[in-house]
């Protein structure tokens, strides 16, 4: 009987204490700020001062929410936010590239953020808020936070320039003389990753200047073709270049880090990608007395429509149906607020959207960049050559690749491209 | 009365056994293709909830026709095959046989042809990615010491190159899981039937042709129908060491485009709708071929 009354007492005793401190967590969870995820692209070695910066913000108990940085380094990424901004719960910040931001922004899946901007009073570019939206935006929305700006760029390595005593290029014609003493001397000229995005970075450096945003405004609504006689141009001038031997031909076998290690190795004189790049270059070359610069001025054609080719990295994004949408603003009023930023410029050596804060600039390239975007910050500068679906942008960099390879000719890779684009419009 | 007793015994013990395996077979293989079937008909992007989806009944199916990347892919994909196909059991049981006939360190013979086997599928990639770089790749390093410096290239990188140089890798990666069921078979051969040939004063290419290789037909059919499934499955190999390139989609596999249509172009209907394709004509190949392997097999 006893150790029947002892069991009971027990199981009362145990059911009190589990009751209380059920209490005592909701009485804290009511308490707890709520976490904000922000799913990010990039690897953490890609933004190495945001984990110091996340900490101490969640240190600080006066801030309003937890911020929670999950860094997944590209590997499945698109595949990991295209389920979870399907669900119930999606994570109240998303980072998306260019193409993938078009295709929510399109769909309404993204929160209009212009009052969100001025509410917290960042004069951002507006020439990097002009495509911060679909490409058929009427209304200008602002779809996501553009992140660095970055000038689609030709680095060269000054001790060889200097050594040979060569002048920076500044057009179609010295870039030839100049490849030309090169090769000569035993080394490439431009070398560039054409297995991927490099490939269609060459065409952007050349259509921004030749053929300008419109055109391709106008293709991307239906109103225009990809393979229009100004595009063709602009993509021969590229295949002249490969032809001088000006963008050595090997670069078709190139990944990025393929070229970069022939740039480093003082192989290759030049090398073409965006200002971004700086960062794999630095990593590369650390430890050595490797020094680099781009080419701050350098016109394909005459009379260009734009001095540069200007793009923004990503887009930092709310999904529309974000359950703590305060909690969500919150956190990116931060990430994206001045302390945040005036870091990454110092740390990272990265041009931020609002000019005020890009103050603190050391880095050789991103100072030259910063002079290149203050005369091309423009909406009409803007690189949109690969604001098109991820198939339609494969073609075009394939294409880029065989016409380097000797294969098709500039005519034939936008030919190629339309076709696949319209292919792709009536299957879906 | 005992024997019916008996048998719903049996009965309720096979199912009993078999249910556990149904039920994972049917929520993980069944089920998704059911899913994969329907959505097929439907226009859902994949970027939004299903339940938006309209349908859209073959429209998906009728595309494939229009399709010039998916056309590339299934020339790729046959000739990727039929180089496998003819390769990777001819070589498994060359191998097989040679380590069968040797006498001393057998064990240790098998175990290092095997090893491709056991190495996981982005661990032979890296691997074979750097032995075909073209900066400094060990490939083109052997080529530039034995005088042959004009034949390098950057074997995956280059279009005339990519295509062979994924099969070879895809040939060095398979051998070994076939050449394990052929030595299986090779093991079962009767002994006292070789002696027979071999005292009729049979050559060795003779009793290879006339007793060992009419002896493991099961085996072989086997292998056959399994690399003819393999080759149209290629997936992981291609994905991560050229992603379908380089140019013009010169090494892209049914299976590749179907993933990439789904997920990264955002076209989830008409990549499983390729998918179904790909499904069915694997389960028809493949039951054609057991059928022939075991009639010839009884014969």
């Amino acid at each position: 009987m006893s150790k029947k009354l002892f069991s009971m007492f027990l199981a009362v005793v145990l059911s009190m204490s589990l009751i209380l401190c059920t209490g005592v967590a909701s009485a804290q969870s009511a308490t707890e700020r709520p976490t904000v995820r922000v799913y990010i692209k990039w690897s953490e070695a890609q933004l190495p001062n945001w984990p110091a910066l996340i900490d101490a913000y969640n240190a600080d108990a006066t801030n309003p929410v937890t911020i929670e940085a999950n860094y997944f380094g590209s590997e499945g990424y698109d595949d990991k936010v295209k389920a979870e901004l399907t669900s119930d719960d999606p994570p109240e910040i998303v980072q998306l590239m260019k193409t993938t931001f078009n295709d929510y922004a399109a769909n309404g899946d993204l929160l209009e953020l212009t009052d969100f901007i001025a509410q917290n009073g960042w004069d951002y570019n507006k020439g990097a808020l002009a495509w911060a939206g679909p490409l058929n935006n009427p209304d200008n929305g602002v779809y996501g936070i553009p992140d660095f700006a970055n000038t689609s760029c030709i680095f060269y390595n000054t001790k060889i320039f200097a050594d040979l005593g060569l002048e920076v290029p500044t057009d179609v014609e010295s870039l030839k003389a100049v490849a030309k003493t090169l090769n000569e001397k035993g080394y490439k000229a431009i070398v560039t990753g054409a297995t991927n995005w490099c490939a269609a970075d060459l065409l952007a450096k050349t259509q921004a200047q030749l053929v300008g945003s419109g055109l391709l405004v106008k293709a991307y609504n239906g109103e225009a073709k990809y393979n229009d006689p100004s595009m063709v141009q602009a993509l021969q001038i590229v295949d002249d270049l490969v032809k001088a031997n000006a963008i050595d031909p090997s670069s078709a076998d190139y990944t990025d880090d393929d070229a970069i290690a022939e740039f480093v190795s003082g192989k290759a004189a030049m090398y073409s990608a965006h200002t971004g790049m700086a960062t794999s270059i630095d990593s590369v070359a650390a430890g050595t007395d490797f020094s680099y610069n781009i080419i701050e001025k350098f016109n394909f054609v005459e009379n260009p429509l734009s001095s540069v080719a200007v793009t923004w990295g990503s887009m930092w994004c709310i999904p529309k149906n974000v359950k703590n949408l305060d909690a969500a603003k919150a956190a990116m009023s931060f990430l994206w607020g001045e302390t945040v930023a005036k870091n990454d410029v110092e740390q990272l050596g990265k041009i931020v959207n609002v000019e005020a804060w890009n103050a603190g600039l050391t880095h050789p390239v991103a100072l030259t960049a910063s002079k290149q975007l203050a005369g091309a910050g423009t909406a009409d500068s803007f690189y949109l050559l690969d604001m098109v679906s991820s198939k339609v942008m494969d073609n075009l960099c394939k294409g880029i690749q065989e016409m380097i390879q000797g294969k098709v000719t500039p005519q034939q890779v936008l030919d190629n491209t339309q076709a696949i684009w319209e292919e792709e419009s009536a299957q879906k | 009365m005992k024997r019916s007793i008996r048998q719903h015994r049996s009965t309720k013990w096979f199912l009993a056994f078999l249910t556990p395996a149904l039920v994972v077979y049917t929520l993980f293989w069944i089920l998704p293709i059911l899913l994969t079937g329907i959505i097929s008909l439907t226009d859902w992007k994949g970027t939004s909830r299903l339940a938006t989806a309209s349908f859209v009944g073959l429209k998906n199916f009728q595309n494939l026709f229009h399709d010039s990347i998916l056309s590339t892919a299934v020339i790729n994909n046959l000739l990727y095959g039929l180089v496998m196909i003819i390769a990777v059991p001819v070589m498994s049981f060359i191998v097989a046989y040679t380590i069968e006939s040797f006498v001393h360190k057998k064990v240790f013979f098998r175990t290092v042809a095997y090893l491709p086997a056991i190495l996981p599928g982005i661990v032979t990639v890296l691997l074979w990615k750097w032995i075909y770089n073209p900066s400094y790749g060990l490939l083109n390093q052997f080529l530039d010491l034995i005088g042959l410096d004009k034949w390098t290239t950057g074997w995956i990188t280059n279009s005339d190159t990519a295509l062979g140089a994924v099969t070879f890798t895809s040939i060095w990666k398979t051998v070994p899981v076939y050449f394990v069921l052929f030595m299986a078979g090779l093991q079962a051969v009767p002994q006292d039937l070789i002696e027979a040939a071999v005292l009729d004063g049979a050559s060795r290419g003779q009793t290879i042709l006339h007793v060992t290789l009419p002896s493991i037909r099961r085996v072989t059919t086997i292998v056959y129908t399994l690399v003819f499934i393999d080759t149209f499955r290629v997936f992981e190999l291609v994905y991560a060491m050229t992603n379908g390139g380089p140019g013009y989609y010169n090494t892209e596999m049914i299976l590749t485009y179907a993933y990439k249509t789904t997920f990264t172009n955002s076209n989830a209907s008409y990549g499983m709708a390729i998918s179904m394709v790909l499904i069915a004509l694997i389960i028809v190949v493949a039951a054609l071929q057991m059928k022939l392997g075991n009639r010839l097999a009884d014969d």
